[in-house]
Parts: C-alpha cells; sequence; structure tokens
C-alpha cells in the first residue's frame, strides 16, 4: 500500500497542480558494490515480512485510506482518500477549495483522471501500463510478475543509515529505485519517474513514521520532492477489509463519455 | 486586510516601484528579533531564488555579489520598511515578473469579510490609458462610480487635487518599448484611485460634453467573490455570460482562481453556445491565476488530443501543457481578446490557442508577466512571491516581457466608449462572420 499511496499522491502533486509543479534534484550519491550483498529479491522479500508479512497481505481484499497532501510553497493542502481491492481496482481523490478535485482511477481495464480545472482523460500507452502495474492491489507486497527485471545497484545512505539500493524495470515505464534500510528492512526512499502527460516527471520520495495498523506496517508520512519543491504526504487512517461498492470503482459518466467519441 | 485582485500582474511591477514611485520608510527602531526575522527572510529569497531559478544563470547577473550589496541594508535597517526595500530591491535586480515581497499586513484578517478601513477599496472604475489620456472602459454595476453617474470614455482629469495626465509622459519614455507600459500607465492612475475601504475620493472628469466634472465616491469592496489562494493575497472572482448579434457566444471573467465555481461557469457557458456562430472569450484586465484552468477550458474548444499550449521551462524540465478535449467540443470559431493588463495565465491562454485554425486574438499586446510562481511566507511574516519556470507559447515564443501580439491589433478610442461602441467586440463579431461555421 505504500507503494501505490506514494504513487497516487505524486500522480496528484503532478496532474492536479499543473502548474505549481517542479525538478528533481535526483542526487544519488555514489553507490558502492558491498561485498556481500543479498539478492534484490530477498530484499524485497525481507521488506513484506518487515512489513507485516506475505499471510498478513494474504488476509486483506480492500482498503480505504485517507491523509492528506501539503504544497507547502503553495500554502495549499488537499484531502486526500484511496480506495483499493483486489485484483487491480482503485480509485484516488485529492481535493481542496482553493483547486477543486482531482480523481482517478481504474475499474482493472481503463485508467482515467478527471479534475475540477483540467477536464476527464483516458490514460493510453505508457502511462497506461504504469497505472495498471500501480494498481495491483498491495503492489509491494505481491511485487512477482510485475517487473522484468529486479537488481541491487549497491549500497546508499539516506539519512546516515545504509540502505540497499534496489532498480526496478518493466517492459513499458521508467526504471524504479527504491532503498530499504539495511536495519529494518524498510523501504525509506524511492527515486521515480512518473510518466504524465506534460512529460516524465522526477520524484523523490522519503516514506517515514511506520506505525502498526492490523498486522501490517504502514509509512504515515512521505516527504516527496519533486521539481525542486516538497510535498508532504500524511496520512490519517487506515482500514482494511471493508465492504467498498463496485460502484466507487465505476467508470464515472464524463469518462464513459469520452469512450463513445 | 485585503488586497485587490490584481496581484499576480503587480508583482510586476517590482521594477517600477523601484524605479518611479518614492520609497516610504518608516523613522521607527526596530527591536533586535525583528532585525534578525529581516535577515533570516533577507537569506530565505536569496536562496530560494539561488536554488530554484530556472535560469542558473540569473540571466548575467552576479547573484552572489547582490547578497553581499544588499544584505548590509538589512542588517543595518531602522524599520521593517526599509529591510522590506532592500529585498524587494534585490528581487528587481532580475528584471523579472513574479517576484514580489507581500506586506505582512496584506495577510491580516484575510478570510474575514473585509470592513471600513481596510486596504483595496474600489470605485469600481474601469481605467485605460488612451492617447495619454486615463479613459473609463468599463464600471461595475452597483459600484461607487456607477452611483455617481460616472460614463464610460470619461476622461479622469484629476484624483484627490493632483493632475493625472503629466503622470504619464515620464512612463512612456520609461517604458517606451516594455509591453508593460499599458499596465504601468493604468496603474498610475489605479493607485491613486485606490484607498482603505471607506475613504473619500474626490476626482474631476471630462465628461462626455468635454466639461469638468467632479464626483465624490465612497470607496467599497469590490464586487464578486473573494478567494483566497495559498499564500496569495485575496482575489475577487465576477463572470459574465452574454449572447451578443447573431448569437454570438460571450463570456468574461475577473480572474483565473476558484475552478470550483468558474470552470462549471464556463463549462456551463460553452455548452450553451455548442450551436453558435461563434465564441467570445474576454480575458482583457484579467491578470491572471491558475494557469492549468486554461488548459480545461480550452478543451471545450480543442478537439484534437495531445495539443499543448506551449511549455514551461524549470531549471531542470521541461513540461508540456497538454489540452484534454471534452467528449463535445464548441466546433466554430472562437475569438479571444486581450489587451495589456491581460497578465501572466491570460497570457498563457491567449499564448496557447495562437495560431490555432479556429482561433483569433484581438485586442492589444498583452503585458507579457507569463512566469509561473509560487508564494511562501517568510520569517518575518512578509509573502514572496517566486518564479519557478518560464513559459514558451504555442508557437514557441518566450511570452515573458514579449507579451502576445494580437492576430488583430486593436484599441479602445474614447469616441468609440462614448458611443457604447466596442471596437475589439466589433472585429471579433466581424472576423466570427466571415467563418464559416461548421456546426457540431
Amino acid at each position: 500500500m505504500t507503494q501505490r499511496i506514494r504513487k497516487t499522491a505524486a500522480t496528484f502533486a503532478v496532474a492536479a497542480l499543473a502548474i505549481l509543479v517542479v525538478v528533481l534534484d535526483a542526487q544519488v550519491s555514489n553507490a558502492q558494490k558491498p561485498a556481500k550483498t543479498p539478492t534484490a529479491e530477498k530484499i524485497l522479500d525481507r521488506f513484506v515480512e518487515a512489513t507485516g508479512g506475505i499471510k498478513a497481505y494474504d488476509k486483506l481484499n480492500s482498503s480505504v485510506v485517507k491523509g492528506s497532501l501539503e504544497i507547502p510553497a503553495a500554502g495549499i493542502t488537499l484531502d486526500i482518500t484511496v480506495y483499493s481491492a483486489r485484483p487491480n481496482k482503485l480509485y484516488s481523490k485529492a481535493e481542496s477549495p482553493a483547486i477543486g478535485s482531482f480523481e482517478s482511477g481504474t475499474d482493472g481495464t481503463i485508467c482515467w483522471e478527471n479534475s475540477t480545472m483540467q477536464g476527464a482523460r483516458i490514460l493510453e500507452g505508457p502511462e497506461l501500463a504504469e497505472k495498471l502495474r500501480e494498481s495491483k492491489f498491495e503492489s509491494m507486497a505481491y511485487w512477482r510478475g510485475l517487473y522484468d527485471t529486479i537488481t541491487v545497484a549497491g549500497i546508499d545512505t539516506v539519512a546516515g543509515s545504509p540502505c540497499y539500493k534496489v532498480v526496478l524495470k518493466a517492459k513499458e515505464g521508467k526504471p524504479r529505485t527504491y532503498f530499504f534500510d539495511q536495519k529494518s528492512g524498510l523501504l525509506v526512499k524511492s527515486l521515480s519517474i512518473v510518466q504524465s502527460q506534460m512529460g516524465d516527471i522526477p520524484v523523490e520520495a522519503f516514506p517515514s513514521d511506520y506505525r502498526k495498523e492490523g498486522d501490517i506496517l504502514v509509512s504515515y508520512k512521505t516527504t516527496m520532492k519533486l521539481m525542486s519543491q516538497e510535498r508532504v504526504m500524511t496520512i490519517t487512517s487506515v482500514a482494511y477489509n471493508t465492504a467498498i461498492p463496485d460502484s466507487v470503482f465505476a467508470v464515472p459518466a464524463a469518462i464513459q463519455e469520452l469512450l463513445k467519441k | 486586510m485585503t488586497q485587490k485582485g490584481t496581484f499576480i500582474l503587480a508583482a510586476a511591477l517590482v521594477a517600477f516601484a523601484v524605479l518611479v514611485l518614492q520609497p516610504c520608510f518608516a523613522a521607527a527602531q526596530i527591536a533586535p528579533e525583528t532585525r534578525q526575522l529581516n535577515i533570516d527572510s533577507f537569506e530565505f529569497v536569496w536562496k530560494t531564488i539561488h536554488n530554484q531559478h530556472f535560469d542558473p544563470t540569473f540571466g548575467g547577473l552576479d547573484w552572489q555579489a547582490v547578497h553581499d550589496e544588499l544584505r548590509p541594508k538589512v542588517e543595518n535597517a531602522q524599520s521593517i520598511d526599509e529591510a522590506r526595500g532592500a529585498m524587494i530591491d534585490m528581487i528587481s535586480r532580475l528584471h523579472q515578473s513574479h517576484f514580489a515581497i507581500i506586506p505582512a499586513d496584506v495577510y491580516e484578517n484575510i478570510e474575514a469579510p473585509a470592513g471600513k478601513g481596510d486596504r483595496g477599496g474600489s470605485t469600481g472604475l474601469e481605467i485605460r490609458v488612451i492617447g495619454g489620456k486615463a479613459i473609463v472602459t468599463s464600471i461595475k454595476p452597483g459600484m461607487p462610480a456607477e452611483r455617481a453617474g460616472v460614463r464610460r470614455g470619461w476622461e479622469i482629469r484629476s484624483v484627490k487635487g493632483e493632475e493625472i495626465p503629466p503622470l504619464f509622459p515620464p512612463i512612456e519614455k520609461e517604458f517606451e518599448m516594455n509591453p508593460r507600459r499599458d499596465f504601468y500607465l493604468s496603474y498610475a492612475v489605479r493607485t491613486r484611485m485606490g484607498g482603505a475601504i471607506g475613504d473619500t475620493l474626490a476626482a474631476v472628469f471630462i465628461d462626455d460634453g468635454d466639461r469638468p466634472t467632479g464626483k465624490t465616491m465612497i470607496l467599497e469592496e469590490p464586487k464578486g467573490k473573494k478567494v483566497i489562494f495559498g499564500n496569495f493575497p485575496a482575489f475577487y472572482l465576477t463572470f459574465r455570460t452574454d449572447t451578443l448579434q447573431d448569437g454570438i457566444g460571450y463570456f468574461t471573467f475577473s480572474t483565473f482562481f476558484d475552478p470550483v465555481t468558474l470552470m462549471p461557469a464556463f463549462g456551463n457557458a460553452m455548452q450553451s453556445f455548442m450551436q453558435a456562430p461563434g465564441m467570445i472569450i474576454d480575458v482583457r484586465g484579467n491578470p491572471g491565476g491558475i494557469a492549468g484552468m486554461g488548459m480545461g477550458m480550452a478543451g471545450w474548444f480543442v478537439e484534437e488530443k495531445n495539443v499543448a499550449m506551449g511549455t514551461i521551462r524549470t531549471r531542470g524540465d521541461t513540461l508540456k501543457l497538454v489540452i484534454n478535449p471534452r467528449a463535445r467540443v464548441y466546433r466554430g470559431p472562437v475569438a479571444i481578446l486581450v489587451d495589456g493588463l491581460s497578465g501572466s495565465s491570460s497570457e498563457m491562454f491567449a499564448g496557447g490557442v495562437q495560431g490555432l485554425p479556429r482561433v483569433r486574438i484581438f485586442g492589444s499586446r498583452t503585458a507579457g508577466a507569463t512566469l509561473p510562481s509560487l508564494a511562501e511566507r517568510l520569517p518575518n511574516g512578509d509573502g514572496f512571491q517566486y518564479a519557478f519556470a518560464s513559459y514558451i507559447s504555442r508557437i514557441g515564443v518566450e511570452l515573458e516581457g514579449e507579451g502576445v501580439k494580437p492576430d488583430v491589433e486593436i484599441r479602445p478610442t474614447r469616441e468609440a466608449l462614448l458611443g457604447g461602441r466596442d471596437p475589439a467586440i466589433e472585429a471579433a463579431v466581424d472576423w466570427i462572420r466571415d467563418q464559416r461555421y461548421k456546426g457540431n
């Protein structure tokens, strides 16, 4: 969930605020090849274990996450809600009185966005492939099969702590780099490139404040940097296995109209 | 306190303020802690520009030298105004729009209803300087100027005893080749026509019979919905839909803010004019706001996918401003009206669709103040607006300092205004009549 929420927030940050966007200060310090480094698969499995274990994830069928996305430089905060369900349904909404709403979602086939400012659109090409991949329920836990190559790129430090650096590449889309804390096994940083209709936007994210929600350890705070500016996403509540009506994931009327064109 | 709605474009006035207006420094001593907050604010402003300005060369300016020259002025400032003046001096060295220091008192009671004594009082007059004369181009209904009987086309000859025409020659000379000239000229009058809500303003007009006519008005809060966007001062949103001759649609709005209100209103207007022979979108005098709204508006009349309204360039990235066509799109001719007081997002909107086959731009050159920006609060309580990107129009023109050059250049005249005519609308209507209506 951590990864999906963060990606969703990054998408909000890019798409909902088309003009408040920015640069990645994508400084990655020189990686060093360690003498004994676990395989990328083991590092990812350890993350799954550290956040509750695959058996705990297997018990989950849906989640509803609520929180906020703050853009300090603009003095704006959006309320965010993300609904997700097996196998790959997703609906998210960010809204504030200042900019209105930005919605996005997928029923597992069609991926779409709709905003007060810019209207509706249907995702295509690499954007569609990326969105479908990230909409897989708990994709960080069920990572197998989502990527073509997963490699360890060395050891780096994040906030002074040594981390394994893992690069994930899919057929479509840009590579994504995760930094897992050697001690805790948790994800503490990621570098990704959000493919948007505006272009490719590098996003640097720092998940933190991990807390237990049921059997799962969840990052309640993620600080993101994109286009030299900061976004802070704070989760206020997580609810697992709540009944989510199918209508939440239904393709909205504005998108249905576009499909008829 | 409130700030009236031209703030984004007013940010372009930084250089103007330094060049033309007299500084007004208070003499009071400031406490050591206030002095430190001013120094911290100065450093924040300098570092933000140093780290985030889209041009890492700062246009050839030695940014470190600017810091070293001006920091002592902040350290030795005897008042907040003096410290603020050094910061304004610093950002003015860039000679770019969308860099501004917003006084802290602008934020006081920002969400409260405006009351007597708050700044931002208005007469309800719109003014343009035409042929060296300050001419009333429109009057907001229900505002003091309308109640006083002021008419379109009247000239403002003096305000509070100060003669207006002598203000213009030095501005004309200083900004002869600058697209912001019209804005600066109008602003010189606007500042004199402004004041606190409840203030009494006496002005002498030259009426339609060329007679001097004295009018006294009590300033009021502007009409419209008061809109707060992040750390920007308050704006007032008004919009109007009209049907012109031959059923041509018309939509005008005061600012690109409050999408929750404005976007549905614009969408409803476009839907109601789907069968109209033409559409006129009037952004004259519109200082801008959120650029993304222009992309959403264009989606109502651009039917091709992946059309970009130009690009924005930050220090590290280039991003396309892509239009999302609506499910049902208007397919007739679209005229966009602009003038020298159309700024920022208004220019990005017009410049973003200029050159599309069904679109024509009418009016006069826009302000050339098009840098995407943000506003943050400083440690001393002031606000700091800064640009983080440049904008290049759909046809490849960097509009900052250039503005949008209309396809059909046309300016208002006093005679036309006195006669109840609007030459820009008339030209747009004539063009629409010449177009073959495709239908939808």
